[in-house]
């Protein structure tokens, strides 16, 4: 038994990159703080007279604001239901994308259109006017805003993946699967799902960087999480009238969602460099 | 260079002035890595073809670019002169040597559509070929001579269109049109004709003999089908893992082999592989497939027009005809990756659109399909076992799950492929071993009829007689049915008993193999058999092959 044909190439290894590990660090970080911030600070919600509008000192590194409240301590708890809504938010979101990328891929003809109409009708329409119209309407509890959430994010999945599967479902390899008796559900099982995977997990993180922006702004607009409740968006437009002479009760909560989404979008292109552009094949240079 | 010095005639004097092209002791490496090209020694004459020929990664085609000063940035030079048109490369600054170079050599790769610009319609593209310089008024008119100098005779419409609305032999026709805009005095022509038809590649290799006569050309051929160069080029020099291991006139090289490796690549040659078929069990005419009156046209055209075909059990029957025929479409209808406007499809005695999903589930098992492209046909993700597990379990095989592992080495075993290479990415794989995973995908259902399309096309000439030596064997072995789809008449006469004719979705010709290709009675045929390279203009050439058939190791 002979065999002389030989191997065709070799496979570089890709990493995320230095920013990437930034990213993620950074994201940790900050998931890290918002989910132990009862063993790390006080209650967000207690007043102390004495300390109203107070400047940045050893005491409240963050400084107080107009009912005298810890800015740090506040900050600290103000990810809890943001950092939750756009988490969920952006699972949903994702996984929704995908699966109306792999049914349009797969089926293609009327499905294929209508989902990339409900896309295009969705790209139309701001999700902040969206946002509005629905939370004023049914109210502004955890469920509604994911909703909102969701609607505002699943498109970014839903087009980066429907690209890539409409490529792949025209490939060889997955006609040979038909032959070899896969049904739909086994392509998708078989090829379509591994293949996208690393898009997938790329789109989840931009998901979520953008999702966590459209939560501030509704927590901004009053829409989002409700007062005592501490919630960065919310928190901004606290300090919004006093910017000027306490800038501090507003700036420090913007600084955490400009960081965390900055986070977000660096892991997503590590990712993004480690996985999409990555799997190079060094071809054979010679023929 | 073992065996050049064996060649006197490329050793006369140093370059004279009516060698184009003299390379001497070209030694090429990559960046910090292993040598290439280890010490080649070729010269091209004014007005005469050389050939350039072996296998993939033999590093003819790195030769091929050096000389056209078109080397990838991570390989260089490492020892060695190149002289073109009388004057050493070497001594030029490097702006004047891709001047110099820019100015007699022209370049003509395989594939014509990455050379031209998708967005620009052909006049632009060959615009900016010409010559530094051409005053605006004259552009139009030498673009328009340039066009006819290829033959080309549409020149209004053809330079008004986009590559994507020309057919592949125009698009080589524009190519060399811009190969020629400088009016070079060396022609490099890799692998020219090989993603095109038969009869369409014989019009542009016609195409490159009459511009080398007229202009006094040196052409330079690279390939890796003896067939081509022994019809095309007066002298050759034949190269193997970065060495020339032969050279000399092609009729004398070809004719009367020195090197080993040259016995084997003529010997690998599809055309002087002796008949495999008869060993299969011809008699049986038991009726397996019949296509009935099947019709299939994309929106205004009509691929197929009122089909009708036959297969017996154990027949191996051979599908010829152009890109365009609608042989591809008919062999999709048949494994049912494409449904026919009307007519039938009968398997076994069941219509194939009228079976209940128990007889359906039969028909998908035991019709398997093998695909022409080993590449975009193996999901780059599975390894080996991976793909071949997916018939496995899918396709109502009904084997234990214990056993399928069992079951994947039997078939890589049946396909010569080592049993460690279960755990390989296809990126690992060559094409030709690509193309073996993809036949035991075909195998694992334990099919009783196999539609191959062009399962050799897309290999090296060397690797496509082992394969089909390999298919030929599975036949016989296995007692398969094959229905295999080919341009190449050299292939179908290796492999089938009978051959069918298809010519823009009609048969016109049917019949034995050795009687069609013998005694062709349609015209159409007539003419896919004279455009076979290695067949009209070497005759002596091509008995004194066929003598050495028989002692040459196979």
């Amino acid at each position: 038994m002979t065999v002389i044909d030989k191997p065709a190439g070799t496979r570089t290894r890709r990493t995320i990159g230095v920013a990437g590990w930034i990213g993620a660090g950074v994201l940790a970080a900050v998931v890290l703080v918002t989910l132990f911030a009862p063993l790390l600070v006080g209650d967000p919600l207690e007043q102390d007279f004495t300390v109203i509008l107070r400047a940045p000192s050893h005491a409240h590194p963050f400084g107080t604001d107009d009912l005298g409240r810890d800015v740090l301590t506040r900050t600290v708890f103000g990810g809890r239901t943001g950092l939750a809504l756009t988490a969920v938010a952006a699972a949903v979101a994702s996984v929704l994308g995908l699966s109306l990328a792999l049914l349009g891929a797969l089926y293609g003809g009327w499905i294929d259109g209508l989902t990339a109409r409900l896309a295009d009708i969705q790209l139309a329409v701001p999700s902040i006017v969206l946002a509005i119209v629905v939370l004023s309407f049914i109210g502004n509890s955890f469920v509604p805003i994911v909703v909102v959430l969701v609607l505002g994010s699943w498109v970014l999945t839903f087009r980066v993946i429907r690209g890539h599967a409409r490529a792949v479902v025209q490939q060889q390899y997955i006609e040979a699967a038909r032959v070899a008796g896969a049904g739909r559900g086994a392509i998708a099982w078989r090829h379509l799902i591994p293949s996208v995977l690393p898009l997938f997990f790329v789109a989840v993180t931009l998901s979520a960087a953008s999702a966590l922006l459209l939560e501030s702004s509704l927590g901004f607009l009053g829409l989002g999480v409700q007062p005592p409740e501490p919630d960065w968006g919310q928190m901004v437009a606290a300090g919004r009238d006093t910017l000027s002479t306490s800038p501090w009760i507003a700036v420090f909560p913007g600084l955490v969602v400009v960081v965390t989404a900055v986070a977000l979008q660096l892991l997503g292109d590590g990712l993004a460099e480690r996985f999409v552009g990555g799997q190079t094949v060094q071809r054979g240079i010679a023929r | 260079m073992t065996t050049a010095t064996e060649a006197p005639s490329t050793r006369r004097q140093p370059t004279s002035v009516d060698t184009v092209l003299d390379i001497h002791d070209l030694r090429l490496a990559v960046d910090h890595g292993a040598p290439l090209v280890h010490g080649v020694d070729l010269r091209v004459p004014a007005g005469r073809a050389v050939g350039l020929v072996g296998e993939s990664g033999s590093g003819k085609t790195l030769t091929a670019l050096a000389a056209a000063g078109l080397l990838p940035p991570a390989i260089h030079v490492t020892g060695g002169t190149i002289a073109v048109a009388g004057r050493q490369v070497r001594d030029l600054t490097e702006r004047q040597g891709r001047a110099h170079l820019a100015a007699h050599v022209g370049v003509v790769f395989q594939n014509p559509t990455p050379s031209l610009n998708p967005r620009l319609r052909i006049v632009k593209q060959l615009v900016e070929a010409l010559p530094a310089g051409t005053p605006r008024g004259e552009r139009r008119d030498r673009v328009a001579e340039l066009l006819r100098l290829v033959g080309i005779d549409d020149i209004h419409k053809t330079l008004a269109a986009f590559p994507h609305e020309l057919s592949g032999g125009l698009n080589q026709r524009v190519v060399i049109a811009m190969a020629l805009a400088r009016s070079p005095r060396l022609l490099i022509a890799d692998e020219p004709t090989t993603a095109l038809d038969v009869s369409v590649q014989k019009q542009v290799l016609d195409l490159v003999d009459d511009l080398r006569a007229r202009l006094g050309l040196a052409v330079l051929l690279v390939s890796h089908d003896i067939g081509i160069i022994s019809d095309r080029t007066d002298d050759v020099y034949v190269m193997a893992d970065g060495e020339i291991v032969e050279s000399g006139a092609t009729a004398e090289v070809l004719g009367a082999p020195r090197h080993e490796y040259t016995r084997q690549l003529l010997a690998a040659m599809p055309d002087r592989l002796a008949p495999a078929r008869a060993a299969a069990n011809a008699d049986d005419t038991t009726e397996l497939l019949r296509v009935h009156e099947v019709r299939r046209s994309f929106k205004q055209h009509v691929a197929l027009k009122s089909v009708d075909l036959t297969l017996h059990k154990g027949q191996a029957l051979g599908l010829v005809g152009e890109s365009g025929s609608g042989k591809t479409t008919l062999a999709r209808i048949i494994v049912g990756l494409e449904h026919a406007d009307t007519g039938t499809v009968t398997f076994d005695g069941l219509p194939v659109h009228r079976q209940t999903r128990e007889q359906r589930r039969r028909w998908r098992r035991e019709v398997q399909y093998i695909f022409q492209d080993p590449y975009s046909s193996l999901d780059p993700r599975l390894t080996v076992a991976q793909t071949l597990r997916e018939p496995l379990e899918l396709n109502h095989v009904g084997i234990a799950r214990g056993r399928i592992s069992g079951r994947i080495d039997a078939l890589l075993d049946e396909v010569e492929l080592p049993r460690d290479f279960r755990d390989r990415l296809p990126s690992q794989l060559s094409g030709g071993q690509r193309q073996r995973v993809g036949i035991a995908r075909a195998l694992a259902s334990e099919p009783s009829l196999i539609v191959a399309d062009e399962p050799v096309s897309a290999l090296d000439l060397s690797v496509q007689a082992r394969i089909l030596r390999l298919l030929a064997r599975l036949r016989v072995e296995r007692g398969l049915t094959y229905l295999f789809i080919s341009h190449d008449l050299g292939v179908v006469r290796h492999l089938c008993d009978d051959v069918v004719v298809l010519r823009a979705g009609e048969i016109v010709e049917r019949g034995r193999t050795d009687e069609v290709l013998h005694n062709p009675a349609h015209p159409y045929t007539r003419s896919l058999l004279d455009a076979v390279p290695g067949r009209a203009t070497a005759p002596r050439s091509l008995k004194s092959l066929k003598s050495l058939k028989a002692g040459t190791p196979q």
